[in-house]
C-alpha cells in the first residue's frame, strides 16, 4: 500500500469538494447552522427575553433530571440543559452529512463526471482506493465536527460571559462533551460512512446518494425530538449505548461495503 | 517478433439482476477469444457497438478479471496491477477531473503511477508542451475544446511512458483534422518510440489505415484475425473482374491470372475494344461486413468484390 497515492487521492477528493460549489455549500451550510447559528440564537433569546415567569409545562422535569447549577433563572437553567445535553444530536448530524456527502461525491460524484474509470485504469490497488476513498471522508467529517464544536463553545460561551461576566462561569462546560466528541462522533461517522459508501455502490448520480444517504439523518432528528421532550435523558449511559448501536452498524456496514469496494465491482456498476 | 499479449479461450460473463434468488442467466460479453498481439505493432480490434470490445480491454488491463481461459499481458496474468503500471488504457467514457486545471490533471494522475516531485513536474511540463496546452495548463479541463481535451487525456495515458496502449475510440468527437493529427500520433507512438498499441473502434477507415493486424469481434467471438492482406486473400474466394469494352461493362469471374488474358482475348476477337480491366478485390470494409452479415455497399467506381463466408 502507497501512502502518497492515498494521500494524493484524498487530497484531489477534497479539492473536488471545495471547488464544487453544490458539494461545498451543503458541506459548510450545516455546521455553521446547527452549530453556530442555531445555538447562538437560542443563547440570546433565553437571556433577552424576559423568562421570570416562564412556564415550561411537561419540560419542567428536565431541570431536575439535569445537573442545573444553583442560582440559575428558569431561562438559564433551560439554556444550560439546551447547549450541554439537547444539543448533542446536532453535532452528530454534522460529520454525518459531511461523510455522506464526500464519500458520495468521492464514488458517485466520480462515477457521474466519469472519472472514475480513468482512476481504475491506474495502479492504484483495490485496498489503497478503500482507504482512500473511507480515510478522506472520515477525516472531513472529523474536522468538520470540531471546527463546529468550536464555533458552538467559542460562540456560546462568548455570548454568555458577554451578558453575565465572567464570574458566571462558563455555560457549555459538562464534561459529557469529551466522550461526545472523541468517542460518539466518530463512532456515528463511520456508521454514516458505511452507509454512505453502500448507497454509493448502486446509486447513479450524487443527489441520489446524497439522499439514500442522508436517511441516517432521521434516526438523529428522532433522538433530537426524544431529548428536546425529555422523553431520552443524556448521560453516560445514552452516549455508551449510542456508541455501541453505531459502532456495532457502522462495523458491519464497512465490512459489508469493503469487499465490494473493489475494481471489478466499481468497473461493473459504471 | 514476442507476443505481449496472449489469450486463450477467454471467457468473460456479467451476472444479471433478475428475478429468483440467482437472478437471470449471465450475459456473455465474450466467448472463447483466443488472441496474440505482436510487440511493437499496431492491433485494431473492430466490431460493432456491443460486441464486447471495452470488455476485452478492461480484461486485458486487468480493470475486469476473467469468467474462463487465459490472459496474459507482458507475461502477467489478469488482475495484476503490473499490468497497469506498464499499459495506459484512453477510452471514449474515461474523463478527466473537470474542476481541476489540465496541470493538477496530469500531476494528480503522475502520481498515480508512481511520479513524485521534479521527475513529476517535469513531465507534466514536456507533454504540455509536446500536446501544444502549455498555454492551457491552468485552465480546467472542464472548460477546454473537445480536442484539447482529448490531447490531455492521451498527454495522461503517457505519463509514465507505458508500453502498451490500450485506446478506445480514441477520435471519437474529433473534427477530421484532429483525428489525423491524432491518427499521426497514435502511428508515431508506435514506429518511434516502439510502443504496442491495442485499438478498438468501429472506424473501419480509420482501423485500416493504422492496423498491422486486426481482430473482428462479434457478439464476444473473434471471428477472424490477422493481417489486412491476410484476411482479404483468405476471404476473396468469388474472384471476378469488371471488364469495359465498346460493348459496354461487365463482370467476368476468373482463377488464374492466364484467364484475364484469355478474357482479353475473347474480347478482342469478338471485335470490341477493351478500355478496362479491373479485378474486383475486397477490402478490408467488405470483409468486416461480410463478416458481421452486413450488405455489402455499392460504391461509386469502387473497387470492390463480394465476399462470400
Amino acid at each position: 500500500m502507497l501512502w502518497f497515492r492515498i494521500s494524493a487521492l484524498i487530497r484531489k477528493d477534497l479539492k473536488d469538494v471545495l471547488k464544487n460549489p453544490s458539494v461545498l455549500v451543503p458541506t459548510l451550510v450545516l455546521p455553521v447552522v446547527l452549530c453556530g447559528l442555531i445555538p447562538l440564537g437560542f443563547t440570546l433569546a433565553l437571556l433577552l427575553l424576559p423568562t421570570a415567569n416562564l412556564n415550561l409545562g411537561p419540560l419542567e422535569g428536565l431541570l431536575k433530571v439535569y445537573p442545573v447549577p444553583t442560582g440559575f433563572s428558569t431561562g438559564e437553567a433551560m439554556l444550560f440543559i439546551m447547549l450541554n445535553y439537547s444539543f448533542v444530536p446536532m453535532f452528530l448530524m454534522v460529520p454525518v452529512m459531511g461523510s455522506v456527502i464526500m464519500a458520495s461525491q468521492g464514488i458517485v460524484g466520480e462515477k457521474e463526471h466519469k472519472t472514475l474509470e480513468t482512476l481504475l485504469y491506474t495502479p492504484l490497488t483495490n485496498e489503497e482506493l478503500l482507504v482512500a476513498k473511507v480515510l478522506g471522508p472520515l477525516l472531513l467529517a472529523e474536522v468538520l465536527s470540531f471546527v463546529g464544536f468550536a464555533l458552538f463553545f467559542v460562540g456560546s460561551n462568548a455570548v454568555w460571559l458577554g451578558f453575565k461576566g465572567f464570574s458566571a462561569g462558563l455555560i457549555v462546560r459538562d464534561l459529557l462533551w469529551i466522550p461526545v466528541m472523541l468517542i460518539v462522533v466518530p463512532v456515528v461517522n463511520a456508521l454514516a460512512l458505511g452507509l454512505a459508501l453502500l448507497v454509493s455502490l448502486k446509486a447513479k448520480t450524487f443527489v441520489e446518494a446524497q439522499q439514500k444517504g442522508g436517511m441516517i439523518m432521521l434516526p438523529l432528528v428522532a433522538l433530537l425530538y426524544l431529548i428536546g421532550g425529555g422523553v431520552v435523558i443524556v448521560n453516560a449511559w445514552l452516549l455508551a449505548a449510542i456508541a455501541l448501536v453505531a459502532g456495532a452498524g457502522g462495523y458491519a456496514l464497512l465490512r459489508n461495503v469493503a469487499p465490494k469496494l473493489t475494481r471489478e465491482e466499481l468497473t461493473r456498476s459504471l | 517478433m514476442a507476443a505481449i499479449m496472449e489469450v486463450r479461450g477467454l471467457r468473460k460473463e456479467f451476472a444479471v439482476a433478475g428475478a429468483g434468488p440467482t437472478g437471470g442467466p449471465p450475459v456473455v460479453a465474450l466467448d472463447g477469444v483466443d488472441l496474440q498481439v505482436e510487440e511493437g505493432t499496431i492491433f485494431v480490434l473492430l466490431g460493432p457497438n456491443g460486441a464486447g470490445k471495452s470488455t476485452m480491454v478492461r480484461v486485458l488491463n486487468g480493470t475486469l478479471g476473467a469468467t474462463a481461459g487465459s490472459c496474459r499481458v507482458a507475461g502477467m496474468g489478469p488482475g495484476d496491477p503490473g499490468v497497469r503500471a506498464l499499459s495506459a488504457t484512453l477510452t471514449e467514457s474515461a474523463h478527466l477531473y473537470e474542476n481541476l486545471t489540465c496541470a493538477d490533471n496530469l500531476k494528480f494522475f503522475g502520481t498515480m503511477y508512481g511520479l513524485k516531485g521534479k521527475s513529476l513536474e517535469g513531465r507534466v511540463a514536456e507533454l504540455l508542451a509536446t500536446f501544444g496546452l502549455t498555454d492551457a495548463a491552468d485552465r480546467a479541463w472542464g472548460a477546454c475544446s473537445t480536442g484539447m481535451k482529448k490531447r490531455l487525456q492521451l498527454a495522461r495515458a503517457l505519463l509514465h511512458d507505458p508500453k502498451i496502449l490500450f485506446l478506445d475510440e480514441p477520435t471519437s468527437g474529433l473534427d477530421p483534422e484532429a483525428a489525423d493529427q491524432m491518427a499521426e500520433l497514435v502511428v508515431r507512438l508506435c514506429r518511434e518510440q516502439g510502443k504496442t498499441i491495442f485499438l478498438c473502434t468501429h472506424n473501419l477507415p480509420l482501423g485500416e489505415a493504422l492496423g498491422d493486424t486486426f481482430g473482428f469481434l462479434k457478439q464476444g467471438r473473434l471471428v477472424l484475425q490477422g493481417p489486412a492482406q491476410q484476411l482479404i486473400d483468405a476471404a476473396w474466394t468469388d474472384r471476378r473482374v469488371r471488364l469495359r469494352t465498346s460493348s459496354g461493362v461487365r463482370e467476368e469471374t476468373w482463377s488464374h491470372e492466364a484467364d484475364l488474358a484469355a478474357l482479353v482475348r475473347a474480347a478482342v476477337a469478338a471485335g470490341e475494344s477493351v478500355y478496362e480491366l479491373t479485378p474486383l478485390k475486397p477490402n478490408l470494409n467488405d470483409v468486416y461486413r461480410s463478416v458481421m452479415g452486413l450488405p455489402v455497399l455499392a460504391k461509386k467506381g469502387g473497387n470492390h468484390a463480394v465476399v462470400s463466408d
